[in-house]
């Protein structure tokens, strides 16, 4: 290097100092003279907030980021902002994370009240805020009637005081507002279609808004309505067993009827006996028809959401699949019942869940086995009226902080 | 001026001499120094045929960077790279600091993204109490105030 540039290169030195300063305020790490301070003091990440959460983004699961909320209050507030859920959501969403943890929710009925089951294999869901005992009033029944990613509509029947409160609550963080109250006397004129108009209030729709639409659902055809509230494309579906309500809260004007009784041509003698539910992403139906002596499951998928066209996925003989299944035929006996359907698998096509009493079993539609999957608690006979929900635990939960915010959309 | 340790062989390869806040010179093939953005905005400011300080950065840092962006620039598979970084980032925690904290202040992204995973692998799994250890971090909520995070989390902690 020539040596006329060494001043040149002295005093460019210099400013870069003011502009290192100024470029980054980590202080020099070196110090390799200060052997007598403690090394584990060393590794000071809180000087380093833009670091920390790219080391909180890349955390393999949302409990561990959370957990790490709990270590100091720079921590705590680094994760608890919005901006870092909507990194962490960006961060592993484009990692292609696998599936989200999710759970069947089931409503039962036993000597002690209401309860709520959580039926999954993932531990998580064992997580005692599906108990739902943080909830006021909470002596009274409770009973879930519409979910919405992990928010849970809940109503808690308190019959000290005639009344049905309704709650909704987040049960991974056990945040919760309440929402609604009603007497009850109101409540069971409605019947059950009171669970479904709580929902579509609870979804911000104001019924001056649509009046049709309320009208028609509220006073339309009572218990064929009973059926289990489904997510699906960012509205929510109910089903008769003919027609489809999809309702749309971001356009409620646009919620309309779907008229699907052409899939019901194939069936000899209808049961009544169906569910619809989100499989790997796509709407499906399951129904029971009976052909006499045996009954077969007849599984939909909704192929095209724009022009409601159906395809027939699978149809099979339940029936003939009971004697490959020892445990499921002792359970069964002789009843007079029979397996009824309950839910599908979110993500596993190949499983779709079915009922008798209170036994879960899982059944295979690949290799045509029935499975015990686990008992639903308490009384039987309630629960054959009882629904099932779709529950998901997103990348991040979603917050239930004021009852401004009580949309989940946001 | 130190004298300089560097290998700058003649060859048509352009190479940056970088230094260090202890004044050790490494040669650097610009091809490798320029995936840090900081080096990348020196050298286009016209440093790259003088010696580019690096004050921030002491040599054995330095020397373990340097490592990473020549192996980095060299041409490996992407499966012989994977294994070399997970070999690379598989040092102890000071260690570890230095190579964050200078890839921060180099700006190598891939690098610091390498790291961040790294120091994410070691705080998975962990309750705050031993985060809290291995960080050297003090605790500094009330009794009052933890026993409140951890009902609002509870979820978490089962």
């Amino acid at each position: 290097m020539a040596g006329d540039s060494e001043k040149a290169s002295r005093s460019r030195d210099q400013s870069l100092v003011s502009f290192f300063n100024k470029r980054t305020r980590i202080d020099n790490p070196s110090s390799s003279s200060s052997p007598s301070s403690s090394e584990s003091s060393k590794f000071c990440l809180n000087d380093l907030k833009d670091l920390l959460i790219e080391v909180f983004q890349r955390l393999p699961t949302t409990k561990s980021a959370i957990l790490c909320k709990c270590v100091c209050k720079n921590w705590y507030s680094l994760i608890s902002t919005p901006f870092f859920a909507c990194r962490f959501i960006t961060h592993n969403f484009n990692r292609q994370y696998k599936q989200n943890p999710s759970a069947l929710i089931i409503n039962f009925l036993d000597l002690t009240g209401n309860g709520v089951l959580a039926f999954s294999d993932e531990p998580i869901f064992k997580f005692s805020g599906f108990g739902l005992n943080y909830l006021p009033e909470r002596k009274g029944l409770v009973k879930v009637s519409a979910i919405f990613n992990d928010l849970m509509l809940c109503s808690v029947d308190d019959f000290g005081v005639g009344k049905i409160r309704y709650y909704i609550c987040n049960p991974f963080t056990m945040q919760w507002v309440s929402s609604l109250c009603m007497n009850m006397e109101e409540a069971w004129n409605i019947k059950t279609m009171w669970d479904l108009f709580v929902s579509l209030i609870i979804l911000k729709i104001a019924k001056e808004n649509v009046p049709s639409i309320a009208d028609i659902v509220l006073e339309g055809s009572g218990y064929e309505w009973l059926t289990n509230v489904v997510e699906y494309n960012r509205k929510l579906l109910w089903y008769n067993g003919k027609q489809f309500f999809a309702y749309d809260p971001f356009n409620p004007e646009l919620s309309t009827f779907i008229d699907c009784s052409y899939i019901q041509s194939t069936k000899i003698l209808y049961t009544g006996d169906y569910r619809i539910g989100v499989c790997q992403g796509f709407l499906h139906l399951m129904e029971f028809v009976d052909l006499g002596n045996s009954r077969t499951l007849i599984i939909w998928k909704l192929r095209d959401y724009d022009k409601w066209e159906w395809s027939l996925e699978d149809h099979f003989d339940l029936d003939a699949m009971i004697p490959g299944s020892p445990l499921v035929q002792a359970i069964l006996g002789d009843s007079e019942h029979m397996l009824g359907p309950l839910a599908f698998h979110p993500c596993d096509g190949d499983i779709v869940y079915l009922h008798f009493e209170n036994f879960v079993i899982s059944c295979n539609r690949r290799t045509k086995e029935l499975r015990m999957a686990g008992t639903i608690p308490g009384d039987s006979y309630f629960y054959s009226l009882g629904k099932v929900f779709h529950i998901e635990l997103p990348l991040w939960p979603t917050p239930i902080a004021s009852p401004i915010e009580i949309l989940p959309f946001y | 001026m130190a004298s300089s340790e560097s290998t700058t062989t003649s060859t048509t390869t352009k190479v940056l001499r970088l230094k260090s806040s202890d004044n050790e010179i490494f040669g650097v093939e610009e091809k490798a120094a320029l995936q840090s953005e900081t080096i990348k905005s020196l050298a286009e400011d016209g440093y790259s045929e003088d010696v580019i300080p690096l004050f921030n950065v002491e040599k054995k840092t330095l020397a373990k960077i340097v490592e990473w962006l020549n192996k980095h620039a060299s041409g490996s598979s992407k499966e012989e790279l994977k294994r070399w970084d997970a070999d690379f980032v598989d040092v102890d925690k000071d260690v570890l600091y230095d190579l964050l904290l200078a890839s921060n202040y180099l700006n190598i992204e891939v690098l610091l993204h390498q790291l961040a995973q790294k120091v994410a692998d070691m705080i998975k799994g962990k309750k705050p109490e031993e985060i809290r250890q291995l960080f050297g971090i003090k605790n500094d909520f009330t009794p009052e105030e933890e026993a409140e995070i951890r009902r609002e989390n509870a979820w978490a902690f089962e």
